[in-house]
């Protein structure tokens, strides 16, 4: 048993391995003719439910991906690109959507796919129940449909951020059929689920795999290629590195090999690490902190901090290249809103300068004072390397940090009920729209005791939280990128999260697996378009 | 101990196993106490090229692990690490032991059950696991591994003091120390138990052995103290790069099994040297 496994089984929690990429990757693009038949055999974490329509694990929706569709998959550039929805339509005032459905798609079971499954999937699952969706869908007043293949969404404001939360794994249909007047979360359908996608649900046996089998009647004519896709669980990081290696599977989504093991994938003529599947998530490690603490309550020690940290030598250190250091609260993945630059990067003098200017002078022992960093022991190993990173960073400053790891649920009674911390480290899916991803750790009606992942900082800015909700509601592109661009400013002058590094997932395969299509959302990909190159 | 017993060390010395065991650990022991010396830095430091191969940089002549920092200055503070976590907490299983161990052989009866029914109950739990679940409940740290080492160690020694003090109990000096009215604690304190700590003494270098063992897979479990460096710590971190770096392991995992070793051929030494019925033979 590995020590994460342990962890996990004594603590009953699922692992958030966050990851790592290089932009100068190649992409997994297929050379060749797609060849039909064969099982794709994929690495996962195995996932409590398949069905992502209510819940954000990231490894249900890689699964549930392969069976359940969204209206719309993501292109590397975070653009919709249509699925279950054909084409779509805002109305000037930006108060209604129009949604023109896919015809012909029917559900695993044979019953006809129409616009009755999404406005009940959105009124009675997304908006009800998805922890996300209650923000995403919040302005939404009325679904109506006109006919079978038309849904029009009528909004109390304009929502434009609502485009970049329907794919699979945001926003994913469910059969109305099916779930209608049951209680959604206990259908036995979330754990044999019936959708419209590529593949349908054949067997999950707990513990060891879920085996998907080809949907002949899929809308895509001649797709799916593969004849079925096998997920494997293999818990154990070595043994998984081992058996890719061994040619007894072919993919791993999710950073499922640890970066210091990628270098054995190098060989591109056998292996392929394909860095762009995770754009959509826009995942940063980052360090948030307690301004309620003394120390760090003034603006100039937390600026201080962050000066002392070289995100460079992080990305190169701990994830081994795989990421890109982080500049602000917006990844440079989210290239509508991402701002260059960061005025407190690295620069260890002006961060003693600063210190000594806030009246924290070094004393006799050359330390100024002694605060700690709280991670969780279900993060990744990548996540307790860098807080020794941060721990040696800050010592140069006269900073002596404690390190306290705690388990998951004492992690986050500590951070968001007790407030009992300086600094934590996590990290967070910041999603390619600020409003989505970014607004719930800067506002201050987000200061909810004992809501995980919430603003857990106790920053309050008055003026951000004005310019968040002006952004919010803000139809006008040009418009809500300079609201924005203030955003960002503010809060990396104010300093209440460091954010350090822009996270890579990778997914690692075999040169025998191709996808044609790439994907910015290409974890919860359906893999209508993959297909297995026969053997050389 | 030598003073009371002065044949002791000679006659450790000249014990095969027992006089190797106590070498080896007299070189660990010089290596914790003047590596800091000769190796100065930080072990958290992360200064040199990552995965360094031992030999391949006279600056780190061990190597260095993923994130650069230099190997011998991790096993040199692991060593202290290792030795002090086995000192303290079998000091703390040995008081534990000897305390629940004299008291329960010396009254009997119901304190006796009572004690006794205590020890079988951590003796049926894995200690392991049990260590694995006190680290966890409290926060992980150099104190809560030495604590819950000590709290599930100290059931040996408990039964093995109750064994001597039974035995000790009926002689004739303690029925005449009684007799003269001499008070439980007294008799204790200055009769029985300096004629029971012998096989303690020997047991407790073979506990020893598994407290440093335990606090190794605690730290390789991730539950060791994350402010300091523990050949745990370093075979954890390097186990993910097993195939690319096996030194990291390696070296770190030759280190825990020559002081476990050590310790246990130390005890094997002790315990022949100091049965008096194996002395005569």
């Amino acid at each position: 048993m590995n020590r994460r496994d342990l962890m996990l089984a004594g603590l009953g929690l699922a692992a958030l391995p966050d990851l790592a990429l290089a932009q100068g990757h190649a992409h997994a693009t297929a050379a060749g003719t797609p060849v039909r038949g064969g099982t794709a055999r994929i690495v996962v974490a195995e996932p409590p439910i398949l069905t992502s329509a209510f819940i954000t694990t990231m490894n249900i929706g890689m699964v549930s991906s392969k069976i359940l569709e969204g209206l719309v998959s993501y292109d590397l550039e975070l653009k919709p690109v249509p699925a279950l929805a054909e084409s779509w339509d805002t109305a000037e005032d930006g108060l209604s959507v129009t949604f023109n459905l896919r015809r012909n798609v029917r559900w695993h079971d044979g019953r006809p796919f129409g616009s009755a499954d999404v406005r009940f999937t959105l009124l009675e699952v997304w908006k009800k129940l998805h922890p996300f969706g209650r923000a995403v869908f919040a302005n939404v007043t009325a679904v109506e449909t006109p006919d079978d293949h038309t849904v029009t969404i009528r909004l109390s404001a304009p929502a434009p951020y609502l485009f970049n939360y329907i794919n699979t794994y945001g926003a994913q249909i469910l059969p109305r059929h099916v779930y209608e007047g049951t209680d959604v979360l206990q259908n036995p359908a979330n754990t044999a689920p019936i959708g419209t996608g590529p593949f349908r649900f054949k067997e999950w046996v707990r513990g060891s795999h879920v085996a998907l089998e080809r949907n002949a009647d899929y809308w895509q004519p001649g797709k799916p290629y593969l004849d079925g896709v096998l997920f494997r669980f293999i818990p154990d990081p070595v043994a998984r590195t081992v058996a890719l290696e061994a040619g007894e599977i072919d993919v791993t989504i999710g950073s499922l090999v640890p970066v210091t093991s990628l270098r054995r994938f190098s060989d591109a003529a056998k292996y392929t690490i394909n860095t762009d599947d995770g754009r959509f998530l826009a995942s940063i490690f980052l360090a948030q902190i307690n301004v309620r603490r003394p120390y760090v309550s003034d603006r100039r020690v937390r600026q201080a901090l962050s000066h002392a940290i070289d995100r460079a030598a992080l990305v190169r250190l701990v994830w081994q290249g795989y990421g890109k250091p982080a500049t602000g609260p917006i990844p440079s993945s989210v290239s509508q809103y991402y701002a260059r630059g960061n005025p407190q990067g690295f620069d260890p003098k002006r961060a003693e300068a600063l210190l000594d200017e806030a009246g924290f002078k070094r004393g006799a022992d050359g330390k100024r004072f002694r605060i700690n960093l709280v991670s969780g022991s279900g993060d990744s190993l990548e996540s307790n390397r860098a807080g020794e990173f941060i721990k040696q960073s800050l010592a140069r400053i006269g900073v002596e940090l404690e390190l306290i790891i705690e388990d998951s649920a004492a992690y986050l009674r500590r951070v968001y009920t007790e407030a009992d911390y300086d600094i934590m480290t996590s990290s967070l899916h910041k999603l390619p729209d600020p409003t989505l991803g970014v607004q719930r750790l800067y506002w201050t009606k987000n200061i909810v005791r004992g809501a995980p992942w919430t603003n857990g900082s106790g920053y309050s800015n008055p003026e951000l939280d004005r310019i968040m909700e002006a952004a919010a509601a803000e139809g006008d592109a040009a418009k809500r990128r300079a609201l924005v661009t203030r955003w960002q400013a503010i809060v990396q002058e104010d300093a209440p999260i460091l954010d350090l590094v822009e996270l890579t997932w990778t997914t690692v395969s075999t040169a025998r697996f191709r996808k044609d299509r790439p994907q910015g959302d290409g974890m919860f990909a359906g893999l209508e378009d993959a297909w297995l190159a026969l053997a050389r | 101990m030598s003073t009371r017993h002065p044949g002791l060390l000679r006659r450790l010395l000249t014990h095969r196993q027992g006089g190797a065991g106590l070498l080896l650990l007299l070189a660990i022991l010089l290596l914790a106490a003047a590596g800091p010396l000769l190796w100065p830095g930080d072990p958290w430091e992360m200064a040199a090229p990552p995965m360094l191969w031992p030999g391949e940089d006279a600056a780190n002549p061990l190597g260095s692990d993923v994130m650069g920092r230099d190997l011998l200055t991790g096993l040199v503070s692991g060593a202290r690490v290792s030795l002090m976590v086995g000192l303290v907490s079998t000091l703390i299983a040995a008081v534990l032991g000897t305390l629940i161990g004299a008291v329960g052989g010396y009254h009997g009866g119901r304190i006796d059950a009572a004690l006794m029914r205590l020890t079988e109950l951590f003796q049926t739990v894995p200690t392991f696991v049990l260590a694995v679940v006190l680290v966890a409940v409290f926060r992980p740290s150099v104190a809560t591994a030495v604590l819950a080492i000590g709290i599930v160690s100290w059931p040996a020694t408990a039964r093995l003091v109750r064994a001597q003090v039974l035995s000790l109990r009926g002689r004739d000096f303690i029925l005449a120390a009684e007799t003269y009215g001499m008070g439980t604690a007294r008799l204790l304190w200055t009769q029985i138990l300096p004629n029971a700590l012998p096989p303690v003494i020997a047991i407790s270098s073979l506990t020893i052995a598994h407290a440093i063992q335990t606090e190794a897979a605690l730290a390789f479990l991730g539950l060791g103290d994350p402010n300091v460096m523990s050949w745990g710590t370093i075979i954890g971190g390097g186990r993910e790069q097993l195939v690319e770096a096996w030194y990291v392991c390696g070296l770190s995992g030759i280190a825990l099994v020559v002081t476990v070793l050590a310790f246990n051929l130390l005890g094997e030494g002790l315990n022949d040297c100091l049965n008096p019925h194996l002395r005569s033979q």
